[in-house]
């Protein structure tokens, strides 16, 4: 499809349009005791266009591909901005404009696998696990890829083109311990095609055994102890702390909102061990799980330093924030499917390595607690943030004592981040995550372990 | 439609399958959205979705797609052939056996946009008039949806309806202090009334508003939580989906695998699926493998009656093909109103929202107590902030007090507040 040709359905006199072309690629396959349980395959395709006029948004879209469906698609959204600005009462405001132009897809460079070879890659997997580990009372193994394919053009120049594809091990293991069963999950991968990511599946061995072992941890744990605690956040944590304590309040939406970060811009809000950035795409040069070359309304995407050493810098924008603001745009607006308008959505949010080693900050603590492994959280605009641990472990005189039963770690997100003592040198990444924020979308998030002090559920 | 789903049944059969599935569903949404308390945005959207499954010696595959040209659904047909051969098998795959066709139609059908703008209008001007600290965003959107199933066995459903659906998000700032955000929805199926006026809606923000100056609660201590209604629905839906369902089972994580008729928890307690509750704007019409919705006890004064399982789940654990989901759950009023369980509540918290993870596979889990209202004495004492409730979700269910006499219908919930002791509360 010609997207350019599309704007000549656009009437005149629009401050601002944009048109797209999407499709969503999406594989699962899973077994479970070596029976398959998923075998799917999923698309989704279509345009959208969504006007600016007068300070109200109109959008259309459809999954309809012929020339007379896309005029008329075109049509509606100018004609939807048309309508809602005559009932509304706020003033328009003039969208900044930093576009770019690129093509950027990641198909795999090497022969790609057949549906076979990747089927008999998990299946040896699920062998070898039922085969090592006979005492599970269960187990789950799949694969799960996600291709991302857009091309969007803006009446302000931006003419982009990217497929960004994410490929997943997926593996779960139930045990059963002394009060009943015990599960680990672990999801293995990131960004690229599948085949950019494996090749042997003894190259996953050693997850493995490292995920049996943390199941086997579990099969006899202890209650954490509610209250307050000096802990170890894992470098696998740090994610979802960047992400859900920070990285929400600071999407300028939330500000616009009445988030907390809106009063301390420029203000210390954590220690200066702490600096942390939503890289658009590349971090120490290696891509990132979700690399945004440009964003969905066709700006240039720029990394977004939200914390640098302690100070609040800046919060993260889409056109319109932006503009409300009188910042600087970061290229952060993105939708998920072809129907979506952009959203001020995080990409690759991140914690700063420090220099610190992880067993010199558990040596550190008397006791409290080694927090390692999370299933979700969730942000408020005052920054109070909580997630879910699936795996922790007490920390007795700087020793590693008996693994916990799963809690709820939370707390005031610029409160934490002052407590913030120590910062491991390592970093880790997770390239799985979704986050839900009206739609759901593929975020990266990372960093190092960190020692803080952090409230828990329990008993 | 008509002819789609059927030429595409016994196209999968020409190419070999045993068995097929196919659907198909076109919908339409309108929606309107305040953004920065503001008419912001007006979405038109345009759906089509062909759900196709392929049973072969076994095996099932399943391809879904949006484009619906002769190229693309043949490209799709292909694959899905190649796919299911390239399967592997579990006799556990199987179809819905042959039912009267059946078709059903719910709902307005065609939105009502003047009335739309005017309730978000209305509900803009009361929240910045009357509550100017509160900032909010909020959305209205009404959605028409037609889907047809069929599969080989001779099953053919038609479903058509239609619904509005309103959310918002809110949270207030006041001399300088700021509250937790809360939100609200429903669905419903018509706007006679405005938004405010549905599920507290009212009180929620004038809630939020005192919210901006919690007070302090004692450190740590044991007493009652009562459980806003949509707090109560979220925790027994995640009950439900911890132990009841296919997946939980077929991977031995539930803790009441075979307990059928089995007493788990309070005699107080009754939760049904009803999928076609007058009462509720989002029903449902049949089951995912195609069986006829109807209104099913999954837990029935405490005993366990449904495990709620399709197909594959049945034939993997040797239960019975339930037909209902766990959507439409409902837990019927009580005879006390919140005021009169507030005042019978020695100490503990009014959790009007609650933000956790999922529970270990035991039960235990904790939440943080948003929006909630530290209670003593039978009175509300102060909002409260950082506060956190740990509880074992099995053993709470077997702790229910009560349920007040008021409820809230959300479209696709009705769910009373629930009172429930023995909660360990830590406070800040």
């Amino acid at each position: 499809m010609k997207l350019l040709e599309l704007k000549q359905s656009l009437p005149a006199g629009l401050d601002y349009w944009e048109i797209k072309q999407q499709e969503n690629r999406d594989q699962a396959v899973f077994f479970l005791d070596g029976s398959m349980t998923n075998n799917n395959r999923s698309s989704s395709s279509g345009i959208m266009c969504r006007a600016y006029k007068n300070g109200a948004w109109g959008l259309a879209s459809s999954a309809l591909g012929d020339s007379a469906s896309l005029a008329r698609i075109c049509g509606k959204a100018a004609s939807n901005a048309e309508l809602l600005s005559k009932h509304r009462g706020g003033k328009a405001i003039h969208l900044p404009s930093n576009p770019a132009q690129g093509e950027y897809l990641f198909y795999t460079k090497k022969q790609p696998w057949s549906f076979a070879q990747r089927r008999d890659f998990v299946l040896e997997l699920d062998n070898y696990v039922k085969t090592k580990y006979p005492k599970l009372s269960s187990r789950q193994m799949g694969i799960r890829q996600d291709e991302t394919e857009k091309h969007i053009i803006t009446s302000d120049g931006a003419d982009m083109h990217v497929m960004i594809p994410r490929s997943f091990l997926i593996v779960a293991m139930v045990d059963t311990g002394t009060d009943g069963p015990v599960q680990g999950y672990r999801s293995l991968g990131g960004f690229g095609q599948f085949e950019d990511i494996y090749s042997d599946p003894k190259e996953v061995y050693e997850e493995l055994e490292k995920l049996y072992q943390e199941v086997q941890d579990m099969k006899d744990p202890v209650y954490a102890r509610a209250g307050s605690f000096d802990c170890v956040l894992d470098a696998r944590l740090a994610g979802i702390l960047s992400h859900e304590a920070v990285g929400h309040t600071t999407e300028a939406d939330f500000v616009l909102n009445g988030s907390i970060a809106g009063d301390f811009l420029n203000q210390e809000v954590a220690s200066p061990l702490v600096s942390l950035i939503d890289v658009a795409h590349t971090y120490d040069n290696t891509i990132c799980p979700v690399p945004v070359f440009i964003d969905d309304e066709g700006t240039l995407a720029e990394d977004c330093v939200i914390i640098d050493k302690g100070i609040l810098k800046s919060y993260m924008h889409n056109k319109e924030s932006a503009a409300m603001l009188g910042h600087k745009l970061t290229g952060n607006a993105r939708g998920h499917y072809f129907s979506d308008e952009p959203l001020i959505r995080m990409r690759n949010t991140m914690i700063v390595p420090g220099k610190d080693k992880l067993a010199d900050m558990i040596a550190s603590i008397e006791d409290g607690y080694y927090l390692v492994e999370s299933n979700n959280g969730q942000a408020d605009a005052t920054s109070e943030f909580m997630f879910g641990v699936t795996l922790g472990y007490e920390i007795k005189n700087g020793k590693l004592g008996k693994a916990i039963k799963g809690t709820t770690m939370s707390g005031v997100a610029f409160d934490l981040l002052k407590t913030v003592t120590m910062v491991s040198d390592d970093m880790y990444w997770t390239g799985s995550g979704m986050c839900g924020k009206k739609q759901s979308i593929q975020v990266g998030m990372g960093g190092p372990a960190i020692k803080c002090r952090v409230n828990l559920g329990g008993k | 439609m008509d002819n789609l789903c059927k030429k595409l049944i016994d196209r999968l059969l020409e190419l070999g399958a045993d068995k097929a599935v196919v659907s198909y569903n076109e919908s339409e949404d309108s929606e309107y959205n305040l953004i920065y308390k503001e008419l912001n945005l007006l979405r038109s959207l345009e759906s089509k979705r062909l759900n196709l499954a392929a049973y072969k010696d076994n095996k099932r595959a399943i391809k879904s797609i949006n484009q619906i040209d002769e190229a693309s659904v043949e490209e799709a047909l292909t694959e899905l052939i190649q796919s299911v051969q390239e399967g592997n098998p579990d006799p556990a795959f199987d179809i819905a056996e042959y039912q009267e066709p059946a078709a059903f139609t719910d709902g307005p059908l065609k939105p009502d946009n003047d009335q739309i703008v005017k309730r978000l209008q209305e509900f803009s001007q009361e929240m910045k008039s009357q509550y100017p600290c509160v900032h909010f965003d909020a959305s209205m959107s009404h959605t028409h949806s037609k889907t047809r199933l069929i599969n080989s066995n001779g099953l053919d459903v038609t479903m058509e309806r239609g619904y509005y659906e309103f959310s918002t998000v809110f949270t207030a700032k006041k001399d300088g202090k700021m509250s937790s955000m809360n939100y609200t929805y429903f669905q419903t199926a018509n706007l006679d009334k405005p938004c405010l006026d549905y599920n507290q809606g009212r009180e929620l923000i004038r809630q939020i508003v005192e919210q901006t100056h919690p007070g302090s609660i004692p450190q740590k201590f044991v007493g009652d939580v009562i459980l806003a209604p949509m707090v109560m629905g979220g925790l027994v839906y995640t009950l439900i989906q911890s132990h009841f369902t296919d997946g939980t089972l077929i991977s031995k994580l539930s803790l009441f695998p075979d307990h059928l008729g089995q007493k788990l928890f309070s005699d107080k307690l009754t939760i049904k699926s009803i999928p076609r509750d007058p009462r509720l704007a989002m029903k449902y019409f049949i089951t995912a493998d195609g069986y006829l919705a109807q209104e099913q006890a999954i837990i029935e004064n405490g005993v366990l009656k449904t495990y709620p399982v399709n197909i594959f789940g049945a034939n993997k654990t040797g239960k019975p093909v339930a037909k209902c989901h766990t959507d439409n759950l409902v837990i019927e009023p009580g005879e006390k109103s919140l005021a009169e369980i507030i005042a019978g509540t020695k100490e503990g918290i009014l959790c009007m929202r609650a933000s956790y993870g999922s529970p270990s596979p035991q039960g235990d889990m904790s939440t943080v107590a948003k929006n909630s209202y530290y209670i003593k004495d039978g009175k509300i004492i102060c909002p409260v902030k950082e506060t956190m409730i740990s509880f074992n979700l099995i053993e709470a269910m077997n702790n229910i007090e009560e349920f007040s006499s008021e409820n809230h219908n959300l479209g696709e919930m009705i769910m009373p507040y629930t009172r429930i002791s023995g909660v360990t509360v830590t406070g800040k």
